[in-house]
């Protein structure tokens, strides 16, 4: 530092105070700022004797700034003077008080103008500011600043400058002081009232005050030190100049400060109470430290930029609300971006659902009446690339076999084909079984009552039992190998239309509209009412995985239910216009669902079942009976009614038909696809069951020695194939070589001409 | 020089996505079943506890679970390799009415994008003042966070009341390759949703957002 040698001490030099003279009210201020500066200075204290120390002390006031932190800026330097005070009034050490207090008194000393006796800090002080009383503005200014902005160019200027009597460069020096002074007079007195009103209190007015003093301080001071003392000159001046141009006045003020000092515990006291409140007070502190409160404890990362984000995209949002035609087509675009929803990515989920933990005690039955196969065998990529491929389908039956007795109620489910290649058929009261494989035939079950009629039959999927529904509202499960009733759960009160398994659950669709549950190894086999239907319920059927439940009435609706919740459907659908009877899932898509309407309609509707969303429509032109699925193929059969009575293979997702076979005279009341799914069988109402060949599978070469080794391989027919695939009517009955297909041909129609 | 320099950087690249993914498909199957066993959506005795992020965890004991979890779990790990992954996220939802009542949701982004993996040495290095990777600790320490806040959530979350289910949705992008096991499916989105931002990790290559939203008992 520039000034801790008192040989640096360039104030002594003259310099007229009169090139500086401030305003009575700047030099009020001045004198808060000069009172202010001085606090913390506690080396300045009146108990320290030593002149060097004061000087250093009043050069740098506040000695927790670091000087080289200050940036030459008013600001930076209001703040340190702000600081300053506040850090002398809070920490209030002695020697700070002292120092507080001799300042307060160099003012306040001029209204008790007495006592002469100088203790050694204040007569050093006073010394120098008589000898050289023109150069008093300048310290006072300095003492005002003790920044480093001033600190650096007048102290170099003051350092350049050891000749003490160079009174030009003093000149220069002052009135660069001067214009920074009066401006840090402006900032000051900018400054919140509160610290302008309190700055004056403690000098108790000092100006109307000084007047009287003047005189009596000229007399009494001698210079005592050449050493000049900028502290005291600093706060001599400052009064003086505003009262009277005698240089002597400065040393005058100093004495009386030096007199007053055995009022030092009083006045510090008061003058310390009165700083404390508006120089202490926190607000200050904060204003240097800063403190800032980030976030919300709930909500812990918030970033800046989300905010902004949220606000861009409402605003996007406000504009496709304001003009949604101005945005057109990327309407769609916009608004789900702003959503925060992105078109370019799909939500999916996995298909299986979350386990059940609820029913693990029938994990054992579970899995005795697990299906064989999993429905959603994933196609082999040789079947995929050879889809392109032309399909030929054989456009005559490969068998017929007579269904003599068969109703022909469009509402009624009477046959189904097993896992064991069993095919079922409900023929008026009684169930026939015919095994494709060994072509035997049976009667399995026979209604009692007069009245009473078979009207609906489904396969378990293990193929050894088989549900049966009766017109009277009884569902009955038959065992196969001994043909016996395993038991009948009643409580329906009309017929049942309609059956559908899904491992130990059976399930019922009523004439009434109602859709019940059974759960085939309770006691109470009633396990759910699945109610919405409002009239009998014609399709039923569970997806492959179990977890949904299509149901298709003569109400017109379809209906999807979850497996989990029985209270309502997942949807309900009311699009077709007829009769719903046709109901099939896709096999290779889990949740896609094909539904025909009846003749009003003549619809199948294509649904997604997770979303509910309609996502193809196909208008056939005639009743739809029946959709089936291919397994291997992505194609699906649907059988007609009037006029033509046909079937049709249609491709999906193109929906272009493959083939269109006129199959019966009548209208085709049921289908059912053979377990190995090559083939279809198809029952009308012209009692007569037919097996087609529509989806043979792929073969190189596919001549007929290979299509019967396939044919056997999958055993969905004995080795007919020899004898050719000409009709077999059951009128034939003395047909050459007979051979399984005559024989069964003739069973069956033995078997109903026996019934 | 640069052809040697390629490789090395995108195996680099590989080595960091196979070990975030690691992370994140760990950090998933934690969370799942720490929810499953704080929503109550199984009974406690088909948990057992596990050390794990320095926190008790509890992990589910009954083989279907399991089994169901890893085939999702399994899926989801190769689309989070190939960067296909935008959220994960597991809803709750009320067997009876198959409301959606709870939705919980981890946005994953990836975070390390930037060109300098894939660069061939075009921005060294260097130059890039990024931060310096984080250690497998302080990832760790990020997670624990979010494991202690999910378990906390549970004080404002409202009561479950009847049995519920859950479902584990997967936003991934549109050029996925989707298995047969896999459909599209409904967002599951809670209508007049509250919403509970939760805190996020993040790995060296992804970032990983969690979110809570619920219901609020319709009065």
């Amino acid at each position: 530092m520039v000034f801790k040698t008192p040989e640096n001490r360039p104030v002594g030099t003259d310099v007229p105070p009169r090139s500086l003279v401030p305003s009575p009210r700047r030099s009020v201020l001045l004198n808060g700022a000069t009172s202010k500066l001085i606090v913390p200075s506690s080396a300045a204290s009146p108990s320290d004797p030593a002149s060097p120390s004061s000087n250093r002390s009043a050069s740098t006031p506040t000695p927790n700034a670091a000087p080289k932190k200050f940036k030459p800026t008013y600001t930076n330097l209001l703040q340190s003077l702000k600081d300053s005070a506040t850090n002398g009034s809070l920490t209030g050490n002695g020697a700070r008080k002292n120092m507080f207090s001799t300042s307060r008194l160099v003012s306040s000393s001029s209204k008790l103008s007495s006592m002469a006796p100088l203790t050694p800090t204040t007569s050093s002080q006073s010394s120098p500011t008589s000898t050289t009383p023109k150069s008093t503005p300048t310290v006072a200014a300095l003492s005002v600043f003790s920044s480093s902005v001033l600190k650096d160019s007048t102290q170099d200027t003051l350092n350049k400058t050891p000749n003490h009597n160079n009174n030009n460069n003093k000149m220069e020096l002052l009135s660069f002081l001067g214009k920074r002074s009066s401006s840090v007079a402006g900032l000051l007195s900018s400054t919140p009232s509160r610290y302008r009103d309190a700055m004056p209190s403690p000098f108790g007015e000092p100006t109307p005050c000084q007047s009287p003093s003047t005189p009596q301080s000229a007399t009494k001071s001698p210079p005592r030190r050449p050493n000049p003392q900028i502290f005291g000159r600093s706060m001599s001046t400052t009064f003086t100049r505003t009262k009277s141009t005698t240089p002597t006045t400065t040393s005058v003020g100093l004495a009386r400060t030096v007199s007053s000092g055995n009022l030092h515990g009083t006045k510090l006291d008061i003058v310390s109470n009165d700083w404390k409140a508006p120089g202490g007070s926190s607000p200050k502190k904060n204003k240097g430290k800063k403190i800032f409160i980030q976030g919300d404890r709930f909500i812990p990362t918030r970033t800046a930029t989300t905010i902004t984000d949220a606000h861009a995209m409402l605003d996007l949002a406000k504009s496709i609300a304001m003009n949604p035609s101005a945005n057109g087509q990327s309407s769609t675009q916009a608004v789900a971006e702003a959503c925060g929803l992105s078109l370019g990515s799909r939500i999916l989920s996995f298909n299986a659902e979350a386990p059940c933990l609820d029913d693990r005690g029938a994990s054992a039955v579970r899995k005795m009446y697990s299906r064989h196969g999993s429905f959603n065998r994933s196609l082999s990529s040789s079947s995929m690339t050879n889809l392109l491929m032309k399909r030929t389908i054989l456009t005559s039956p490969e068998r017929v076999l007579d269904a003599p007795g068969l109703l022909d109620d469009y509402y009624l489910n009477l046959l189904d084909w097993s896992c064991l290649n069993v095919v079922a058929i409900g023929l008026d009261k009684s169930v026939f079984i015919w095994n494709a494989e060994t072509g035997e035939a049976e009667n399995l079950v026979t209604l009692p009552g007069a009245t009473d009629a078979i009207t609906s039959v489904s396969w378990a999927f293990d193929g050894a039992f088989l549900a049966v529904g009766t017109f009277s509202g009884d569902t009955q499960i038959w065992d196969v190998e001994s043909k016996a009733m395993v038991r009948s759960m009643g409580g329906h009160l009309a017929r049942v239309g309609v059956l559908a398994w899904d491992k130990h659950i059976l399930s019922s669709g009523c004439r009434d509209g109602s859709i019940w549950n059974h759960d085939v190894r309770l006691p109470n086999h009633k396990v759910a009412e699945l109610l919405k239907h409002t009239n009998e319920v014609c399709g039923l059927t569970w997806r492959g995985d179990g977890a949904q439940l299509a149901s298709g009435g003569n109400d017109n609706l379809v209906n999807i239910w979850d497996s989990r919740t029985t209270t309502a459907p997942k949807f309900t659908k009311t699009n077709h216009t007829a009769a719903v009877k046709a109901l099939a899932w896709c096999p290779w898509q889990n949740n896609l669902l094909a539904s025909g309407g009846g003749t009003a309609d003549k619809q199948i509707h294509f649904w997604n079942t997770t979303t509910g969303a309609r996502v193809n429509s196909l208008n056939t032109g005639s009743q739809v009976t029946s959709i089936v699925w291919s397994k291997d193929y992505k194609e699906f059969m649907s059988s007609h009614g009037y006029p033509d009575n046909n079937i049709s293979v249609y491709g999906y997702p193109s929906l272009n038909k493959i083939v269109d076979i006129p199959a019966h005279e009548s209208r085709v009341l049921h289908t059912a696809l053979s377990p190995d799914g090559q083939s279809v069988a198809t029952v009308a109402s012209d009692e007569n069951l037919k097996f087609w060949k529509l989806f043979e599978p792929r073969l190189k070469n596919a001549k007929g020695g290979k299509l019967t080794r396939t044919l056997s391989r999958s055993g969905s027919f004995s080795a007919g194939t020899s004898k050719g695939l000409g009709m077999d009517d059951y009128d034939d009955e003395n047909a050459p070589g007979g051979g399984p297909v005559g024989s069964t041909g003739r069973t069956i129609a033995s078997m109903t001409r026996i019934r | 020089m640069q052809q040697q320099h390629g490789p090395i950087i995108n195996s680099r690249k590989q080595f960091l996505l196979r070990g975030s993914t690691k992370i994140i498909v760990e950090f998933f199957e934690y969370c799942v079943n720490s929810l499953l066993f704080q929503r109550g959506l199984y009974a406690a005795e088909h948990f057992k506890m596990t050390k794990k992020y320095g926190l008790h965890m509890l992990v589910t004991t009954d083989p279907a679970v399991k089994e169901h979890m890893a085939n999702i779990l399994k899926q989801v790990e190769e689309w989070l390799m190939v960067s296909k992954v935008e959220k994960l996220i597991l809803a709750v939802k009320s067997k009876e009415t198959m409301a959606v009542l709870e939705r919980w949701q981890f946005d994953i982004r990836n975070e390390k994008d930037d060109p300098s993996y894939t660069d061939n040495g075009a921005s060294p290095s260097g130059s890039r003042a990024s931060a310096p990777p984080k250690t497998e600790q302080q990832i760790q320490e990020e997670i624990q966070a979010i494991m202690r806040q999910i378990t906390a959530c549970v004080t404002f979350l409202p009561m479950l009341d009847g049995k519920c289910t859950w479902t584990i949705l997967c936003q991934a992008a549109r050029d996925a390759e989707v298995p047969t096991t896999w459909s599209d499916a409904d967002p599951h989105l809670i209508q007049n949703p509250e919403q509970v931002k939760l805190r996020s990790f993040s790995t060296n290559m992804h970032r990983v957002d969690a979110m809570v939203a619920y219901r609020l008992r319709d009065d």
